[in-house]
Order: C-alpha cells, then structure tokens, then sequence
C-alpha cells in the first residue's frame, strides 16, 4: 500500500466512523428508526464480535482445525471463562497468553 | 470524591466521568498496545498508526483494517470491514439521541466523534440521575479520558513492537481483545444465537477473500437473532 492509498484508507474510515456515530444523534431528534431496523441492530454486536472471534480460534491456519491438538481453541475457551468471570480486558488477555503459551511449551 | 452525590454543575459532571473511566482506561491500555503492534507489524510507521487512532477511535475496526491491510486487500474491502465493525454506533447513536439533547450543534460533533463502547453504556445508565443537564458532560468526560488513552496506548505499543519476538505469538491478543467485547454482549437466548450462527458462519467463509465472511457472517447472525427473539415472542403470546 503506498504512502497515498493508506491516507485515503485512513480517511475513509475516519468518514465511515464518524457518519456512523453522528448520523443518528442529529436526524432522530427529528425520525425514529424503524422498529424492524432497531431490533436488527440489537444482534449486530454479538454476530460481529463472534464473526472476529470464532475464525481465530476454531480456523487459526485458514482451515477448521476443532481439537485438542488446536492450542488457540484450548487458550481461547480458558480466556472466554476469564473474560466471562472478570470482564476486564487485562486479566482476559493474561490468562489467555497465558494459556497459550503453557500450551506451546508443553507442546500439546 | 463522594461517588453518590449528584455533580453540581456539568463541569463536575465532566470531571466525574474522568474518574469514572480511569479504571477502564488501564483495562484498554494492552488494547491500544495490540493495535500499536498490529500497526508497525503491517509496515505502518509509529506516527501513521497512532494518527489512525486519533482519527478513527475505533479499535476492533482499526485491527480488522489493519489485518486486511496486511493481507493486501483494496481499500473498499477495508471501507467495508470498517463499516460492518462499525455498525453498532448505529444503535448507540440512536439510543443516545436524547440523553445528549441539550449539546449544541457543534458540541454533538465532538461527542459523535467520542463515542465508544464504554460512554455509551454508562451514560446511558446514569441518565436516569444525572438527567439531561448533566449527563453529556458526564458522557464528554469519559469519552475525552479514553481517547487520549487510546492514542498513548497505540504509540507505545507502535514503539514497543517492532522489539518484540516472533515466538511469543502475539497475534493471538487480538482475537482476545475482541472476546472481552463478545461476552457481555451475549446476554440473551438471541443474542447467543446470532454470536453462535454469526461466528460458524464467519468460520466456515474463511476462504473467501478479504474477510468478506465477516459481513456475511454477520448478517446471518442477525437474522438469527431476530427470528429467535420473534419465535420467543410468539411462544409467550
């Protein structure tokens, strides 16, 4: 990517960010969204997050990889629990690190 | 700080919502650090990602931008990405509509451009005591706090990643960052089965270029989601 692509990138998703963020704090003053559209939006964190989080841990090389040969599943469910118990991003990425390389090292 | 007293100003109620958030912000420092990494890995310089921080404010949108800028795909697959991640400032925005009314035009830019996870979720919880005086400064105060923690955190990191090894396999943060985010947002029978279809499906498009599962994984998910919340809603009738 050259020096000219990455500003236009960068300033296409500064645009998208923002539109996204402001559009509807200034026009519902005024509309409302369709209620069809709102309880669609309700999903949208939790298919997204999953979306990025499932392929890391269930595909790490590019191909289905469900086992206990796979050391970024193992990891990745320890650090589910931790994230799920704790809610803090820190202690989550300890212990799923953590666990990851524990993993690694014992070669499993 | 006497935590249950109401602010008496918005300027108190700006200040409480720094200290709200201090807490919060070491909590996303290793976040920002991850993104700075993710940068330098790329091939961006210290100072490009940390600008990308300034400006976007987004972090799972800027490791998913950065990673397909890694994998050399074209700006609109980045646009895309950064606009699928993004969608859910849709519905903060619209649920923060009226609890920031009373900012001015001008003041409604700012807060749009301040807004994340974190402010969304606890002004809107406080709005109830705070009311429509207070609460977006309460808001502003969280949202300032965090940005410069954010783009301090990418800087270091930026700074700190071009030292660090190949075998400590610190790719795998970033999946992690995105499941502290994951777990308080599945909270319902619907919301665990649009993360569970929204993921297979994902998975199971992996092999489709530039993360385009990514949407339409995505989009599946929702449309899980809403037909269980619908067929629920039909069980109780």
């Amino acid at each position: 990517m050259s020096d000219l692509e990455l500003w236009i990138t960068l300033l296409g998703m500064t645009l998208i960010a923002f539109a996204l963020r402001y559009g509807p704090l200034v026009m519902l003053e005024r509309f409302q969204l369709p209620p069809n559209l709102q309880q669609a939006l309700r999903y949208v964190p939790a298919a997204t997050l999953a979306g990025l989080v499932f392929p890391a841990l269930l595909a790490p090389g590019g191909q289905w990889a469900i086992g206990l040969d796979n050391e970024r599943l193992l990891a990745g469910v320890i650090a589910a629990l931790a994230a799920w118990r704790f809610r803090n991003i820190l202690l989550t990425l300890l212990v799923g690190m953590g666990a990851l390389w524990l993993l690694q090292w014992m070669g499993v | 700080m006497a935590v249950n007293a109401l602010p008496p100003t918005p300027q108190a109620a700006f200040w409480r919502g720094v200290l709200v958030s201090l807490p919060i912000a070491v909590g996303i420092v290793p976040f920002g650090l991850v993104t700075g990494i993710a940068g330098v890995k790329v091939g961006l310089s210290a100072v490009e990602v940390t600008v990308m921080s300034v400006l976007v404010f987004a972090g799972a949108a800027q490791l998913v931008a950065l990673q397909l800028m890694g994998a050399g795909a074209s700006i609109f697959f980045v646009w895309l990405a950064t606009l699928v991640v993004n969608l859910r400032y849709i519905m903060y925005s619209s649920a923060l509509a009226r609890p920031l009314e009373t900012l001015s035009g001008r003041m409604k830019i700012l807060a749009a451009f301040l807004m994340v996870d974190q402010n969304f979720a606890l002004a809107l919880n406080q709005y109830g005591v705070l009311g429509p005086r207070l609460t977006p400064w309460f808001y502003l105060g969280i949202g300032v706090l965090l940005w410069l923690n954010w783009v301090v955190a990418t800087y270091l990191g930026a700074l700190l990643g071009a030292r660090l090894p190949e075998a400590w396999a610190l790719d795998f943060a970033v999946p992690l960052c995105f499941l502290v985010l994951l777990v308080p947002a599945v909270h319902d029978r619907p919301s665990l089965a649009a993360a569970l279809v929204g993921g297979l499906v994902s998975t199971a498009l992996i092999g489709l270029p530039y993360r385009s599962g990514l949407f339409i994984g995505a989009l599946v998910g929702i449309g899980a989601g809403v037909w269980l919340e619908n067929r629920m809603g039909a069980g109780r009738e």
